[in-house]
């Protein structure tokens, strides 16, 4: 009998066994890294979820766009609002977003999280109340000649006029906010929020035609000596002179003395307008919103 | 020596000396590999159990923490029997209420009861008369697992109703498993998550 052959047939049964005991530790190992890294990726997932959810809050009030992707190294999160916006009351509207946080695995696969919430949006604009009259100003109030104010009885001179407080703006913020900021020589088209600085001791005079709307400030001494119509809320920081053919609808403030003398050349026309009033004060409107409910599905 | 009949090869048998040395060189090697084989299998045994218990705690911590997160602060601090370190009862939110302008919750309660006695971590989910609809254990858990955060220097204290009101709803998690390896090794991992509940 020969039994050359049996260190060989030991060796291999020995290496059998090892490799054995190796695969099964490698792959308890590769389990194991495995979901550690399906933990990590889920965590990764659930904030991106948040982060849809801050996104769309962040759009208010564009939740019209109702869908919409981040791309990020394998993550992405989308969120997308759900039925019809359910109205509270007129200036306050209930939405629901959902939201899912996607990971795509390197493995293979995809970890995904999803939130629902739901956000109370509150637009809130300047009280149109703080803008009680057809013309109003700081100092007297002097109406010469051809001159109507509808009511008739809307005006109010002598007044204390508080800009942050009428506009929930500061001067320098509107102006910041406006949609056009003109001087004199620039004054181009009105609508929106219209600022014009005028300098110091220059007079910006609208001697041509002037048609615009929305919020009409004007830093400076002005003279409507041309032809203005205008629909929304002007306000003068400075001396107001009309002399030409005004008509307005809605409100006309000024901080300084204001002359308004039909007599010379023109005609006014100053209506008192709550809707035009309301509708240029929408410019100003902000929305704040607010989580009401949150879950994970 | 020896002859076969007929037979010209000479066949020698294995002196007693070799046979004695082949025998004590088997016996080292067999002795090494089984030293190797044996330190080789209590480590992946160690290595498997602390695995097991690594996964355990994050799983266990990742359901628990879901769970806070969905429901509303008040629901927490109002609860009967009252929160403490070891016993907390809660519904999750279900969606806004416009008219009422509050929280409509779900049904059913999410109870979480740990028992120090056993090691347990119990999750029921109990109906409005307070029957265990269902029940998930979690085992092996060594310490008490809800605490929340006093704000005025941020530390960790124990959940109570008061503690919770106090921190707005801030929970703290702790997860503190272990797991029994080969040869009566213990081993310990612990997790601690704080979670804001997101309703309040």
């Amino acid at each position: 009998m020969n039994n050359r052959g049996a260190v060989l047939v030991f060796g291999l049964v020995i290496i059998l066994v090892l490799s054995v005991l190796a695969s099964s530790f490698y792959f308890k190992s590769i389990n194991e890294n495995t979901l550690t890294k399906r933990y990590v990726e889920s965590i990764r997932a659930f904030w991106l979820a948040e982060a849809g959810i801050a996104r769309a809050i962040d759009l208010t009030p564009a939740f019209n766009i109702t869908n919409a992707t981040l791309l990020d190294n394998n993550a992405n999160y989308t969120y997308t609002t759900r039925g019809a916006v359910e109205t509270i009351n007129a200036t306050t509207n209930l939405y629901t977003i959902n939201s899912t946080g996607s990971v795509s695995m390197p493995s293979g696969g995809t970890v995904t999280r999803r939130i629902t919430a739901e956000v109370v949006e509150v637009t809130t604009k300047p009280d149109a109340g703080n803008f009680a009259y057809a013309i109003e100003t700081t100092t007297s109030l002097d109406i010469r000649g051809a001159v109507t104010i509808n009511p008739s009885d809307s005006k109010k001179e002598h007044s204390t006029l508080d800009f942050a407080a009428l506009f929930g703006y500061t001067k320098s913020d509107m102006e910041s906010h406006a949609t056009h900021v003109y001087t004199p020589s620039t004054l181009g088209v009105v609508d929106g929020i219209t600022w014009v600085n005028v300098p110091a001791g220059d007079t910006l005079t609208v001697a041509g035609t002037l048609a615009g709307s929305g919020i009409l400030i004007i830093s400076g001494n002005t003279h409507f000596s041309g032809t203005v119509d205008f629909n929304g809320i002007i306000y003068v920081i400075g001396t107001l002179t009309m002399t030409g053919t005004v008509t307005t609808n809605g409100s006309v403030l000024a901080e300084s003395s204001t002359t308004v003398d039909t007599t010379i050349k023109g005609h006014v026309t100053l209506n008192w307008d709550e809707e035009e009033i309301s509708t240029a004060l929408d410019l100003l409107s902000t929305a704040t919103s607010t989580i009401v409910s949150w879950k994970e599905n | 020596m020896c002859l076969l009949p007929g037979s010209s090869v000479k066949i020698r048998a294995f002196t007693l000396v070799e046979a004695l040395a082949s025998t004590l060189i088997i016996g080292v090697v067999m002795a090494a590999l089984s030293v190797t084989l044996t330190v080789g299998e209590n480590s992946k045994s160690i290595s498997t159990a602390q695995v097991d218990l690594q996964a355990n705690v994050r799983g266990v911590l990742d359901i628990v923490a879901r769970d806070f997160r969905k429901t509303v602060t008040q629901e927490i601090v109002n609860s009967e029997p009252v929160p403490t370190t070891t016993y907390t009862k809660f519904r999750p939110v279900q969606r806004w209420n416009v008219t009422n302008a509050n929280y409509e919750l779900e049904a059913n309660f999410t109870e979480y009861n740990y028992s120090a006695a056993n090691t347990t971590l119990v999750r029921n989910i109990l109906n409005s008369a307070g029957a265990v609809l269902s029940s998930r254990n979690f085992y092996n858990i060594t310490a008490a697992p809800f605490y929340t955060v006093d704000t005025s220097d941020e530390s960790v204290v124990p959940l109570t109703k008061d503690t919770l009101q106090a921190s707005n709803g801030r929970v703290v998690i702790v997860i503190a498993g272990e797991n029994q390896a080969r040869q009566g090794r213990v081993l310990s991992y612990n997790l601690t998550e704080e979670v804001k509940v997101r309703n309040e």
